[in-house]
């Protein structure tokens, strides 16, 4: 049953977000129907499925919601800003419903004054009420169809407690239905267990609510009730006949039998004269072919929905994959047996087929969470007072699912920031020849095997003396120290600091920019800010696509092996050991015209062994830098499982983690843009 | 057994997953059993799917074996959950 | 690591898996211990103080390694035949996670008696008493009964790091120092 609710509420999740985003747009273009309907949809389904789990005081609340809707779609009701203000209150009361099977006395009170005022919307209505689900649908936007619904419980189906009659009960609130329930096949009388489910169902139902609305109905059991939904075709003959078989007085056969005895319409064309038998039955064949396509098509676009730990479990999974794959080719490299090998390699082939796969599975595009900064944006500027509009950019732009859900909470700081302190009241705007209204731009996109993030603002910009006043107050810099402008900027990421000089709802409660900073510093990635005064701030967001496998260069220094990320690898050239370094271990050495940073491993991680006269250097690109990496030996690819090196070595200087070898010993990953940082930092 | 001899019976208030097993193992202790038999229904205020299913093997069972089931005093419980399956009970509603 | 809080009240003894350092035996109670593995090689994390040996592959989990030596004062050595690493599990800043400690010999398992233990001495001892949360007598040797909870306290990592921050090279000082500035 944990499942269930567990199920439930997720799903609730995902269409409080869906209702949200239809309420953001309909706030910018109120006639829009098919927000409306989405919104309605939303409601509906929240409304159906809380009933199921025995959220029977969301339902009623989300049923006259629902009604409001209802009142909108039929035309009967206007949209605007007061009723759009109204149900995004109630979208935030559901979200915290969803917490109380059996919510408190408060949280009812609450309900019943978000719904006096929702009644204060609604036509008088001659006292239909409270018949939840029964309601006849309204005028809806889209066509009639008829549908022809097969249910088949699995056998465990009621002891696990998921009943017929609410699902038909649904599916009959959609529109009309004509249904017929008998014992399936495996029903036997001498073999009978009344907590079996033997029922079958076959529903006819004509509804214009659309096929995602019947659905919808199953989310709760598509996993294990074989469930059909075909659209039938408006073929009265057809109709007719399948009715007759849906209850048990044709069989299927015999129906099939009784239409092939019918002239077909292609036959009675041909019989005519009007056209070649031939160019009848293509013509047919070709009717079969498109209704094989369309079900085909219909199958490739069903989803699923898997729980995170499954997900996490198959990624583990395959990472253990990964690595015995690195055993097994370094063995079949050892043996030199050619039967090995091509095992080897066909085991690598189908590993990495497997590893490509997990990983789309885990990817999520960034879009998935602008709904929420949408809503943030709105209410915000709102209790501030300012006008704002937020726009997105790379919407489309897949994450892992892990990486993204720890970016939304820096995400939501950097932007109440922007509001709060970056962008100015419409007065302030207008005084400074800006626009009275604010831009807030989040884009995402791909750029250098990486994922960036930039947040930027047209307000007000930092205020470079304040922020360094503060930063002197603090004892974060010595008065004497010489910063230029963007040092000054980055001081904003150290802890405990706040610029804002009443501490407002908004931001500024002690925790800030250095929050932001440490969460994506956690995602291995980076963060930095631009700003120039009176025009604006840029903050960008670095972040690796994934954490957890990637492909990567396998070098050794004094006989320890250590990875490189190969997406940063430019080329390795060779260096001559003769070129000192200073007492950083560090040195510019001249590539393509250009001298680049260079560190050498052996001195920096102090390591032992003798230094070979002709060293390998790995040229590496950071955003905009070049690093170049000395080492021993370049070994060559490796599929880098990333494992975290844990708590005591969460801080250590250079390392993003270690990987775990074909023969069992572990490699160090090195950290790239922290080496690169430290590195010019020595020039 | 006598053609002519029925049984009355009355259904408790609740007929549910909770239910069937209890009323399987009252009613048909050995298995498929043939006589006539009037099921009062009037008192059944909950009724599930494993309820409709059970009185549905009940009689499909005794009809099998060549005997009769009358279905009496449909509460509102049972009617509403016959009629959203479809199952028409109330045409078969004996006196 | 609630369970090395001693309750005379409800408890009566407790078993203790213990080991040898530096000619100490020490104990451990055993429902923090995970395992004892054989000594096998430590992949050294670059740029950590030498008392932090690095990490071991244990079952495809990748779990760090301490020589306590260093917390106690003790006389630094090579690993030999004998030596072991004791998985345990300790809290660290509020998370629980397995480490491996360095143990020269594994002795055994014995039972204490609560009242058989003593408070740690307050002199002559050199390991510091903090971490110490008494001293049993176990046939003819002493053992001391250690406190893991505070040897792994975020405070003791970092009083620890900083005695020995100092020795490795250069860049480690400059890279902790742009790591604060940037």
């Amino acid at each position: 049953m944990n499942d269930l609710l567990e199920t439930f509420i997720d799903e609730a999740g995902e269409h409080l977000a869906a209702l949200e985003s239809a309420l953001l747009e309909l706030e910018n273009n109120p006639g829009n129907t098919d927000h409306i309907n989405l919104a309605f949809r939303a409601m509906h389904t929240i409304k159906g499925s809380a009933g199921m789990v025995g959220f029977d005081h969301l339902s009623y609340f989300t049923h006259h919601l629902e009604n409001l809707f209802d009142e909108l779609r039929a035309g009967r009701l206007q949209l605007d800003q007061d009723i759009i203000q109204l149900v995004l209150n109630s979208r935030d009361h559901i979200e915290t419903l969803l917490g109380y099977p059996a919510p408190s006395a408060d949280l009812m009170a609450i309900s019943e004054t978000i719904l006096a005022k929702i009644k204060l919307h609604l036509p008088e209505q001659p006292s239909a009420r409270e018949t939840s689900t029964q309601e006849a649908p309204s005028k809806r936007s889209e066509i009639v169809q008829l549908y022809r619904i097969t249910l088949l419980p699995c056998a465990n189906a009621f002891r696990e407690g998921f009943d017929l009659l609410p699902v038909i009960r649904e599916l009959g609130g959609l529109g009309n239905c004509q249904v017929s329930t008998y014992l399936n096949q495996d029903y036997a009388a001498c073999e009978f267990d009344p907590e079996s489910c033997y029922l079958q169902s076959t529903m006819l139902l004509s509804t214009d609510a659309g096929e995602n609305a019947i659905q919808e109905v199953f989310i709760f059991v598509q996993d294990d009730w074989q469930i059909q939904v075909e659209v039938l075709p408006e073929d009265e003959a057809w109709r007719v006949g399948e009715l007759l078989v849906s209850q048990g007085v044709l069989s299927d056969k015999a129906l099939k039998d009784w239409l092939e005895s019918q002239p077909k319409t292609g036959q009675r064309l041909s019989e005519s004269g009007l056209a070649e038998p031939e160019q009848v039955e293509r013509a047919l064949s070709e009717q079969r072919y498109i209704r094989q396509q369309q079900q085909q098509k219909q199958q490739e676009e069903q989803n699923l929905k898997v729980p995170q730990r499954k997900l996490d479990a198959l990624m583990d999974q395959v990472g253990e994959l990964v690595i015995l794959q690195a055993s097994l080719d370094q063995l079949a490299l050892e043996r030199e047996d050619d039967r090995l090998n091509t095992l080897a390699e066909e085991l690598s082939r189908l590993a990495n087929g497997l590893r490509d796969i997990a990983f789309d599975i885990r990817m999520l595009p960034i879009g998935s969470t602008f709904g929420r900064f949408r809503r943030l944006v709105r209410d915000l500027s709102k209790d501030l007072g300012k006008a704002v509009e937020l726009e997105t950019q790379g919407a489309d732009t897949e994450l892992d699912k892990v990486v993204l859900d720890k970016l939304v909470d820096p995400l939501v700081h950097i932007l109440r920031n922007s509001l709060d302190h970056g962008i100015e009241t419409p007065q302030v705007r207008l005084g400074q020849g800006k626009t009275e209204t604010g831009t807030l731009k989040l884009s995402a996109y791909h750029h250098q095997g990486q994922i960036l993030i930039e947040i930027s603002d047209d307000g007000a910009g930092l205020n470079r003396d304040r922020i360094l006043k503060k930063a002197q107050e603090r004892g974060l810099v010595s008065p004497s120290a010489p910063l230029d402008d963007k040092d000054i900027y980055q001081l904003i990421f150290e802890p405990g600091f706040s610029t804002a000089d009443t501490i407002s709802d908004v931001s500024g409660r002690g925790v800030g920019m250095d929050v932001v900073r440490s969460s994506i510093e956690a995602l291995q990635g980076k963060v930095a800010l631009d700003s120039e005064p009176g025009k604006g701030t840029r903050i960008r967001i670095m972040l690796p696509m994934t954490l957890s496998i990637i492909e990567g260069l396998m070098v050794s220094v004094a006989g320890q092996k250590f990875v490189i990320p190969l997406n940063q690898v430019e080329e390795c050239i060779e260096t001559s050991a003769s070129e000192l370094s200073n007492k950083n271990a560090t040195r510019l050495i001249r590539h393509r015209e250009q001298l680049v940073p260079s560190l050498r491993l052996r001195e920096s991680f102090a390591l032992q062994g003798t230094q070979p006269p002709i060293e390998q250097t790995v040229i590496v690109r950071t955003g905009d830098s070049l690093l170049g990496v000395t080492v021993d030996e370049v070994i060559g690819n490796y599929q880098t499982v990333i494992r975290n090196l844990g708590k005591l070595y969460r801080d250590t200087p250079g390392v993003m983690g270690a990987t775990i070898l074909g023969d069992g010993g572990i490699a160090m990953i090195l950290d790239l843009a922290q080496l690169t940082q430290a590195t010019e930092n020595t020039f | 057994m006598a053609k002519n001899q029925i049984t009355d019976w009355r259904a408790p208030e609740t007929l549910t997953i909770y239910d069937v097993a209890g009323l399987e193992k009252e009613i048909f202790p050995q298995g498929p059993s043939v006589g006539n038999w009037k099921l009062d229904l009037s008192a059944v205020a909950e009724i599930d799917g494993a309820g409709i299913q059970w009185l549905m093997t009940f009689m499909r069972r005794i009809r099998q074996a060549g005997g009769s089931v009358t279905l009496t005093h449909l509460s509102d419980a049972v009617l509403q959950a016959s009629e959203l399956l479809g199952l028409n009970w109330h045409k078969e509603q004996g006196a | 690591m609630q369970a090395n809080t001693i309750d005379k009240n409800t408890v009566s003894s407790m078993q203790v898996l213990s080991f040898v350092l530096d000619g100490d035996w020490l104990g451990v109670e055993i429902s923090g211990i995970q395992e004892v593995l054989e000594y096998r090689q430590v992949a050294k994390v670059p740029r950590t103080p030498d008392f932090m040996l690095g990490v071991i592959n244990l079952r495809g989990k990748v779990i760090p390694v301490v020589d306590l030596r260093r917390h106690f004062q003790m006389k630094l050595a090579e690993p030999t035949v004998d030596s072991c690493i004791i998985i345990v599990h300790v809290e660290i800043d509020g998370e629980e996670t397995p480490l491996g400690i360095m143990a020269d010999r594994v002795q055994e398992v014995v039972e204490i008696a609560v009242e058989d233990i003593n408070p740690p001495p307050r002199i002559g001892n050199r390991i510091n008493g903090a971490f110490i949360y008494g001293m049993a007598r176990h046939e003819e040797q002493f053992i001391i009964l250690l406190r893991l909870s505070r040897v792994f306290s975020a405070d003791e990592l970092h009083k620890v790091l900083e005695q020995t921050v100092e020795s490795p090279s250069a860049i480690t000082a400059g890279l902790s120092q742009v790591a604060l500035e940037d």
